[in-house]
């Protein structure tokens, strides 16, 4: 579904990733992996349209859409929920959920029905629908962004860091959403520090080092992979 | 970078020697320069002088000008209103000395010196006064008041005479006229008084952008909570960069008054932004690029002049063209042209020639035992907590963010806080380093209260409520007064005039009794420490969201943690006087020394920005050692890293607390960290402590599995951790 | 007359001038909330309302009936102006914004063809026989067609080895150096000696009563310029508070305020909302400008701008910038403050008076009256 071939990305004078390839086939989970820098943001970053590529292509189905901008490729179908949470502080969590369907302004009745399907995957978040963002828990806000991804009806669902400061037993519970999210059809690329619990649900892995791509395989060889247990597992 | 030569700067000789050298040359070259610009002065004709007096002047106020927006990041835009201020005010001087003791003829060289001295203190006074309140706003606000206070000052000006009959002498919208009307300026400024009144300001700003406080400055344009945390007084450099500032365009002022006829619209908000955009398309925080800049622009207009009259185009196309230079410019090159760079003849050479880079501090030597141990060792022999918390609570708003938090840190332990996103643990470390002020509870570090209510002393409330009052009485008066004067013509009968005046008054007195009310309560306690200051006693931290100068190189970082321990001054500084040379070796070895025991020296002259995450990471770790601490805070050290950096983090967080003889309080989330390194931990949750005790108690305790640790991970935890 | 009809009567003129105040400050406080800059820009967007008002009165329908001049007047102006907004951002700010690209080419192109036809065009004229207004079209296009070409050449070349801007200061000085282009093209174009003009029929004063407590009434005498200025202000306005609170157009502005990047993953053309906020705004600013002076005659000249637009952006401040709501108040406040101090003893101090109450507000209230305070994340 989705196919990214020999990426380039600079920040400057800084090579953030070089020449980097993944695919995402439908009804996958699919994780990278890798340090912090090593490139995993800036490819998601660079897939929703956000950082533009200074070679490369990025196809979705197909077709290129790389030279879109971000906003054009939300309405084909790619949602993000982005590192940091960034929900709209100000605003409600109601309000927050309608701009993540900004895209389907028209229809308002299947809003409402995709408001509740979130609001049945985050129950925590219909009590608090009518709460500003800003004043939620760390992991309340990580879900207000997941589900405020959800509502753009993402054919591929990207994460970026969901687990990132949560408390552990948080971190299970998200990761058993995103299992879930996907048994419903969604498509995830899923980027994580936490290795252990991405390779745990996902389908297949990429691994990250320094802008390039050094390993890409099932998820499970990745976990009994030893260069992998002892990167990123610490075993 | 590869390996040089020892550097031989630090030798005592060479300080010597460098010392005397510097300053002879430079003594000679201005000589050299002054006489040279007094022959091309009468070479020249009028119109050219005048071009090349308000060069000048403009390289006076956009180098300045510099210190404040480009060193410090701060953002003025009201510097012209100083320079009204030193322009009126030194007019004044020769204008009294004409009138009272030159008998009539033109006042000579040394009334110059007296008047630019005066009109610059004045002008600098009005910078104290502008900028203490001020400075404590952030970025465009600051902005917004300086444009007020210069429009103030234009209007106040302007409007002289009906201030007080005295003042009519400076002759409002007119111009400078005297009390006659028909009084000139006399233009004392001659071509030898400005060259060297630059170059002094060019080398005073050069020193000072190469020393501990021009670090100091810089690092507030960096990251102005990150200075703070590095002991550097924040509010109290940036009210220094702005008097400073504002004393040379006080100067800059003089001289401009003793070179043009002027009047106050000659000060106003275009004339402010006019220095501005030389700032900025010099570079701002470069001072030959400004210098440049400013010459550049203020010639400019002038050159133009033919072309356009040639074209036979209308005056205003001029500006038309300025303007779109200005656009151009800002989307080809916005940093401006030397960004922050300086213009130097090393630097042209080294351009030109192709010749290397002279590496400073780059040699990488051994890192020997003995370095690292200069650091002075503290005492740990009484058994009294370090750190101690009391009752500690934090509301924001309605929010109790951190609420009754009791903890206390063995002095040498190894502490750790954990606890869900959200639970108020980077509150926490907030409170232990001034950040936020608990609303309730104390904290003491060291036997010394840091943080909570302390009564302030009767002489200091009495003397705020004296000041409280007092003000909210004149503002009072004033509003009385403007609303009393706006109606009293129109009163009918005398019992409504009465009334007015009653109303007029009754204003005042209401605002004065309602500001000795809130100043006798609000000022009941001391006010709290400022970040800064618990730097100065030994606490120093690291961020979640790492927060290094990023703009200055890895060295200059660690440089800044050495601040909060200078003994050279702000004067000493600007001079490079022995002292400054001294302990700069000493700052610099003691940087080196630092690095080099981390291993990172090898890119000590790269920017922080530049550096890769874990460098990152260790960095900040190296720059809050170099202000000495007893107590480090570490903010989610591990976050982002990869288990096996995470276990170099490990034992390296232990070594250093070794090493250095510190306590370590840590914030982290990886549990295997948390639980291998920590002795103590606390676990927080909903902004309360539910838990603490060594690692094993934590991990057993039901309150914490239940709330954060959840079944699961104490399964992998125990598994992995036994 | 008695002491408390001048009050009042005061206050009214205070909200009079306030409100125009208000219709400019929403702008700067709008573009602000989204660029986080000082459009200083649009104090002289104002000074084009003001023009085209004045030349639509005064020359394009000198004769017809007042209702009907006012009316085109008001619509030509907001749409010239709103124009001239969104042509602002696009030749500006979001390349610098974004780095220059080709897709900038057009609005280059056009800018250049615009002088190239003032001047080519005005040279050609006198050397050709077609009519005048032929030869300034075929200029204009020709010239654009050619400085298209060019421009996307070069834009092409130039956007692989620049990088967008982050620097707030450079946006600042752009703004200024949009600033000096406009008011001094505007000296160049219309004179620097000042305009001024005013619809007929609408300087006759209403007087108004109040019934008082005490006996009789109080008479205060409103123009009837200053009852429509001051209608049009307050309908203008809360057609804006609206839209921005309780719309999708809105919502979507606030996003792109709060967090301009995860306002693109919702899929919301950021730079669409950007343009969008810059039409609104320079529309209000537009109407300030003919409202102002065609209905009270008040002269102007290309100046007109800075003094204007500096208070404008003092109200919006001092309302708490980014706020639409304290825009309004804080200007209401300001035009009062101001029309007080010019009637009393301090008078010739009234200019200043915005700037001492600014400073004082935020001494006390550093994020301005309605302004929130967003604690800075350690």
């Amino acid at each position: 579904m989705l196919k990214v071939t020999d990426l380039s990305v600079s920040y400057g004078a800084i090579k953030a990733l070089n020449s980097v390839s993944l695919e995402v086939q439908k009804g996958e989970i699919v994780t990278m992996i890798g340090a912090n820098g090593a490139g995993k943001s800036t490819t998601i970053r660079t897939i929703s349209g956000l950082v533009k590529p200074q070679s490369g292509t990025i196809e979705l189905d197909g077709k290129p859409i790389h030279t879109l901008p971000p906003h054009q490729i939300v309405h084909l179908g790619i949602s993000q929920s982005p590192e940091g949470r960034r929900v709209f502080s100000t605003m409600t969590v109601h309000e927050n959920l309608q701009l993540g369907a900004y895209t389907r302004r028209g229809s308002r009745s299947s809003v409402l029905e995709d408001m509740d399907r979130v609001f049945s995957l985050f129950p925590r978040l219909k009590e608090r629908e009518r709460q500003v963002a800003g004043t939620l828990s760390g992991g309340e806000q990580q879900m207000l962004a997941m589900g405020r991804a959800l509502m753009a009806r993402p054919t591929l669902l990207m994460l970026d860091e969901p687990s990132l400061g949560l408390a552990p037993f948080l971190v299970q519970t998200i990761f058993k959403i995103i299992q879930e999210i996907n048994e419903q059809g969604t498509t995830v690329l899923l980027v994580e520090q936490n290795a252990h619990q991405a390779l745990r649900v996902a389908h297949r892995g990429y691994v990250l080092e320094t802008g390039q791509v050094t390993m890409s395989d099932n998820a499970a060889n990745l976990m009994t992979d030893d260069g992998v247990r002892r990167a990123y597992l610490g075993e | 970078m590869t390996n040089h030569s020892a550097t031989p700067v630090n030798t005592t000789a060479g300080i010597a020697n460098r010392y005397w050298q510097k300053r002879i040359s430079f003594l000679l070259f201005a000589i050299i320069m002054i006489l040279l610009s007094s022959v091309i002065e009468h070479r020249l004709n009028d119109y050219a002088v005048n071009i090349v007096r308000l060069c000048g002047i403009s390289v006076l106020m956009a180098v300045s000008l510099n210190i404040v927006n480009g060193l410090t990041g701060q953002f003025s835009i009201g510097h012209a209103g100083f320079m009204a201020v030193g322009a009126y005010v030194g007019a004044s001087v020769t204008y009294f000395a004409e009138m009272r003791y030159t008998h009539q003829a033109t006042p000579g060289f040394g009334w110059m010196l007296t008047a630019m001295m005066i009109g610059g203190l004045a002008a600098a006074l009005f910078g104290l006064i502008v900028g203490v309140p001020s400075l404590r706003l952030q970025g465009d606000y600051l902005a917004i008041v300086t444009l007020g206070f210069g429009e103030i000052i234009r209007v106040l000006i302007t409007n002289c005479s009906s201030i007080s009959n005295s003042l009519a002498y400076l002759g409002g919208a007119s111009g400078f006229t005297g009390a006659s009307g028909a009084y000139s300026v006399p233009h004392l400024t001659s071509f030898g008084l400005l060259t060297a009144t630059v170059l002094i300001l060019l080398v005073l700003t050069r020193n000072l952008k190469a020393s501990q406080h021009g670090l100091a400055f810089m690092a507030i344009r960096e990251d102005e909570t990150a200075a703070a945390a590095m002991g550097i007084n924040t509010t109290g450099t940036k009210v220094t960069a702005f008097v400073l500032s504002a004393f040379w365009a006080g100067i800059a002022g003089v001289l401009f008054a003793h070179a043009v006829y002027f009047v106050p619209l000659s000060f106003g908000f275009i004339a402010s932004m006019n220095y501005v955009i030389m700032v900025v398309l010099g570079g701002s925080g470069s001072i030959t690029g400004t210098a440049l800049a400013a010459v550049i622009l203020t010639a400019l207009p002038e050159m133009l002049k033919p072309l356009q009259q040639q074209a036979g185009l209308a005056d205003p196309y001029r500006q038309v063209i300025f303007a779109l230079l200005l656009i151009v410019m800002m989307l080809l090159r916005p940093e401006g042209v030397f960004g922050r760079g300086e213009l130097s003849l090393a630097g042209i050479r080294r351009r030109v020639l192709g010749a290397p880079k002279d590496n400073e501090h780059g040699s990488d030597r051994p890192a020997s035992e003995g370095d690292a141990r200069s650091v002075p060792v503290r005492s740990r022999t009484d058994d009294a907590p370090l750190l101690s918390l009391q009752n500690v609570t934090r509301r924001f708003g309605g929010l109790v963010a951190v609420g009754d938090v009791e903890l206390d840190v063995k002095r040498g332990s190894l502490t750790g806080l954990i606890g869900p996103n959200g639970a108020g643990k980077t509150t926490v470390f907030n409170l232990l380093t001034g950040v936020y002020a608990p609303s309730d509870g104390t904290v003491t570090y060291n036997g010394n209260l840091l943080a909570g209510a302390v009564p302030a002393s009767t002489a200091s409330r009495a003397s705020w409520l004296i000041v409280d009052t007092a003000t909210a009485l004149l503002a009072g008066l004033i509003i009385g007064r403007i609303v009393s004067t706006s109606i009293v013509p129109y009163a009918a009968t005398t019992s409504a005039h009465t009334l007015i005046h009653v109303v007029e008054y009754g204003i005042a007195l209401v605002a004065a009794a309602a500001a000795a009310i809130i100043s006798f309560k609000a000022r009941r306690f001391k006010p709290p420490r400022r970040p800064h200051q618990f730097a100065s006693v030994g606490v120093s931290r690291t961020f979640q969201n790492i927060r290094l100068f990023g703009g200055l190189t890895v060295m200059e970082n660690v440089c800044v943690g050495s601040f909060v321990r200078r003994k050279a001054n702000l004067v000493d500084s600007m001079l490079h006087t022995r002292r400054y040379y001294r302990e700069e070796a000493e700052v610099r070895e003691n940087a080196r020394n630092l690095l080099s025991r981390f291993g990172l020296l090898n890119s000590a002259n790269e920017l922080a920005s530049s550096l890769p995450y874990g460098d990152q990471r260790r960095l900040e770790i190296v720059r809050a050692l170099a202000t000495k601490p007893g107590l480090l805070l570490l903010d989610e050290p591990a976050a982002g890293m990869n288990p096996q950096e995470k276990l170099s983090l490990m034992s390296l967080i232990r070594q250093v607390r070794d090493e250095f003889e510190l306590t370590i309080v840590l914030i982290e989330h990886d549990m295997k960290l948390v639980m291998g390194v920590c002795e103590h931990i606390y676990v927080l949750d909903y902004g309360r402590i539910i838990a603490s005790g060594t690692p094993t108690e934590v991990r057993s305790n039901p309150a914490v599995i239940s709330a954060y640790l959840g079944e699961e991970q104490v399964a992998t935890t125990a598994g992995e951790g036994a | 007359m008695n002491a408390l009809q001048i009050l009042l009567q005061q206050t009214v003129n205070g909200i009079q001038i306030g409100s125009v105040y208000a219709l400019i400050a929403v702008g700067y406080t709008m573009v602000y909330g989204v660029l986080k800059f000082i459009n200083f820009a649009h104090g002289d967007v104002y000074m084009v309302g003001a023009y085209t008002g004045f030349f639509t009165i005064t020359a394009i329908l000198a004769s017809r009936a007042p209702v009907f001049q006012g009316a085109c007047a008001l619509i030509l102006a907001m749409v010239a102006c709103s124009m001239l907004g969104l042509f602002i951002e696009r030749l500006a700010y979001r390349p610098l914004r974004n780095g220059i690209q080709a897709s900038d080419a057009p609005a280059w192109a056009i800018f250049w063809s615009l002088y190239v036809t003032l001047f080519l065009g005005g040279w050609l004229v006198n050397r050709s026989v077609l009519p005048a207004g032929l030869v300034y079209v075929a200029t204009f296009a020709v010239s654009v067609g050619v400085m298209y070409v060019v421009m996307r050449r070069l834009f092409t070349t130039l956007s692989r080895r620049l990088k967008p801007s982050t620097d707030r200061l450079s946006a600042l000085i752009t703004a200024i150096g949009v600033s000096l282009l406009l008011e001094n093209q505007g000296a160049a174009s219309f004179g620097v000696t000042p305009r001024a003009a005013q619809i007929h029929g609408v300087n006759g004063g209403k007087d108004l009563y109040l019934p008082t407590i005490v006996a009789g009434h109080i008479k205060l005498s409103v123009g009837v310029g200053q009852i429509i200025v001051l209608a049009a202000a307050l309908l203008l306005t809360a057609v804006l508070v609206y839209t921005v609170r309780f719309t999708a157009t809105g919502r979507s502005i606030r996003a792109v305020s709060l967090d301009r990047d995860a306002a693109a993953l919702m899929g919301i053309p950021t730079d669409r909302v950007i343009a969008m906020t810059f039409l609104i705004g320079s529309a209000l600013a537009g109407a300030a400008g003919m409202l102002n002076h065609m209905l009270t005659g008040i002269p102007f000249d290309s100046n007109i701008g800075i003094a204007l637009g500096l208070k404008a952006f003092v109200a919006a401040v001092l309302g708490g910038i980014g706020s639409i709501e304290g825009a309004v108040l804080g200007a209401l406040l300001m035009g009062i403050a101001e029309t007080f101090t010019s009637g009393s003893a301090f008078s010739p101090f009234k200019d200043a008076v915005a700037f001492v109450i600014l400073i004082v507000v935020l001494l006390f209230k550093p994020t301005g009256l309605m302004g929130r305070y967003a604690p800075e994340k350690v």
